[in-house]
């Protein structure tokens, strides 16, 4: 299997504070899913952050789709960026936007012709059941739906790598397993997810390896029939 | 005030109308960035740069005009010089100072050829301001006028002249046209430096401008700018779609500028009942299709510029 994600001995801080991360030694295969926990301001966000390309490592090597992300150029780390769906913990969603401009976004940047980036926003808006919404601008709806509309946005381009930042941090647990399990379908398509989550139901129950951010550092856990 | 308040509405609803149909099209930009934001500083940078350029033309237009006016003195002032010789209290006196004059005058190699002009043709002449000059004024004695026809237009000369001429005889001036010239000077320089110093001074303040748009575009779209970078957009997209906004907009400002400019010329000549055909207009041409081809070029890769430099400045997620 490939190798998506490589970090070796990587540590990083924030200006010229103490290091949030360190040691991190950490691979993700392609088509591969793995949940991220450890508890509030432990570093998940910038871990993901990290993977992205928006905060450098301040020693170590990190690679993400072979490309080294310390000596990335700008227009390398763009087109890294368009094989990487992220939703964000804050969603960023574009509010002088339409839920369908939102969602037609990544699509616009691939510059698309003006059929396709219909069709294909029209089956994502369908797939995540707010397709009567698609003309509502997204400050006017709940927080179970704003996410819908983030995840929708984050993986329209088929991307090959999904980071989603706690998306099921602000909605009941009927729609947090629905959420799941739509990741789950595309990771059965192969994508590979790295899903920073609290949940605990999704934590005892699953069979995925599990990263822990503690103390600074990143473990893996894997269910006892495959590798650590 | 009631024409006025027609008047404005019809103007807004035009340009609104005209913004619409027109101009939205262009603006690809306007379908990613909150532009509604920045109604304000569309209409404030299109305002500003048509004024600049307006006033760029005006400046051009009144430079032009004194040039003109001075410019046929310049020509029938190069190398002549008028000698007036005040008249003493008798005949004699008179006639050997002007002796002495035409002498020095005959000594000097700079000068051509010199005539005193006869008494009859400067009667001839105060005739023709005053008609009864003749019988009212016949015992006064008039001054004997020498005309004078040199090389040199050299000042240094001519005041050499003048000095040399003083020191040998007692009311004798000498006149020169350089002398209503030097009047002149002053508005002519001023022209002049209003024709260099506009333009400067309207590419400073265009270049502020346009920095200051850059600006409060990218910081009011800040959020939106980043997130478009974390789903992958390259530089040179956003680079691109700023230049051609600016584009879009420099022309919209640029003829606009030149509507207002062609129109306060009209109003000038025709207050000031000017001969149209004293203006240049091939000058006109020249600048105003320069500055509608140019300026948009030249704004849309300075913009590009900016956008660059404040991106890397203070942009994160890149
Ligand atoms: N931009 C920043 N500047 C300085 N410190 C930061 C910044 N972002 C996060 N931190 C700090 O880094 C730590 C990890 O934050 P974060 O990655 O957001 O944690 P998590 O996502 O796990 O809650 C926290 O202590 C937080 O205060
Ligand atoms: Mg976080």
């Amino acid at each position: 299997m490939k190798n998506l994600i490589t970090f070796d001995n990587v540590g990083v801080r924030y200006g010229s504070g103490s290091e949030i991360l360190k040691d991190i030694k950490f691979e993700l295969n392609s088509g591969e899913f793995m949940f991220l926990t450890g508890h509030s301001g432990s570093g998940k966000t910038t871990f993901l952050n990290m993977i992205n390309g928006s905060i450098k490592p301040s020693r170590g090597y990190l690679s993400v789709f072979d490309h080294d992300l310390s000596s990335i150029n700008h227009k390398d780390l763009s087109l890294i960026r368009r094989k990487i769906g992220i939703i964000f913990q804050d969603f960023k969603l574009l509010n002088h936007l339409t839920v369908y401009e939102n969602i037609a976004l990544p699509l616009k940047i691939l510059k698309l012709h003006a059929e396709e980036i219909n069709s294909r926003v029209i089956e994502m808006l369908n797939w995540i059941e707010l397709y009567k919404m698609k003309n509502v601008y997204p400050c006017t709806l709940s927080g179970g739906e704003q996410q819908r509309v983030a995840i929708a946005r984050a993986v329209i381009n088929n991307p090959d790598l999904i980071l989603a930042d706690e998306p099921t941090g602000s909605i009941d647990s009927a729609m947090a397993n629905k959420i799941l399990s739509m990741i789950e379908h595309l990771n059965k398509k192969g994508v590979a997810v790295v899903f920073a989550t609290h949940n605990m139901d999704f934590l005892q129950n699953t069979t995925y390896p599990v990263a822990f951010v503690q103390n600074h550092r990143i473990q893996v856990y894997r269910k006892s029939n495959s590798e650590s | 005030m009631k024409t006025i308040y027609i008047i404005k509405k019809l103007g807004l609803l035009l340009y609104n109308k005209s913004y619409n149909l027109f101009l939205y099209r262009f603006d690809s930009i306007n379908h990613i960035f909150d532009f509604q934001k920045l109604i304000f500083w569309n209409k404030f940078f299109v305002f500003i740069v048509s004024i600049v350029v307006c006033l760029c033309i005006i400046s051009l237009f009144g430079a032009n005009i004194l040039e003109r006016l001075v410019n046929p003195l310049k020509f029938s002032s190069s190398n002549m010089v008028i000698l007036e010789i005040y008249p003493e209290s008798n005949q004699e006196k008179t006639q050997s100072k002007v002796k002495i004059v035409v002498d020095y005058l005959s000594k000097q190699d700079f000068i051509i050829a010199f005539e005193v002009v006869s008494k009859d043709k400067i009667q001839k002449m105060l005739n023709d301001f005053t008609s009864d000059f003749k019988e009212k004024n016949n015992d006064i004695d008039l001054p004997t006028i020498i005309s004078i026809k040199t090389h040199t237009d050299s000042q240094e000369q001519i005041d050499n002249l003048r000095l040399n001429l003083s020191q040998k005889a007692k009311g004798v001036y000498l006149d020169t046209e350089q002398e209503l010239l030097n009047r002149l000077a002053n508005p002519i320089s001023t022209a002049k430096y209003l024709a260099i110093f506009t333009p400067l001074i309207a590419i400073v303040v265009f270049i502020s401008i346009l920095f200051l748009i850059v600006y409060a575009i990218l910081f009011s779209n800040k959020e939106t700018i980043e997130t478009l970078f974390y789903m992958g957009m390259d530089h040179k997209d956003l680079f691109i779609e700023f230049s051609q906004w600016i584009f879009v907009k420099t022309i919209q400002a640029t003829l606009l500028g030149v509507i207002f400019g062609i129109v306060s010329i009209m109003v000038f000549i025709s207050i000031l009942q000017f001969d149209i055909l004293i203006l240049p207009l091939v000058n006109y041409f020249v600048f105003v299709m320069s500055s509608i081809i140019f300026l948009p070029i030249f704004s849309s890769l300075l913009g590009a510029f900016f956008v660059s430099r404040i991106i890397k400045k203070s942009f994160k997620s890149i």
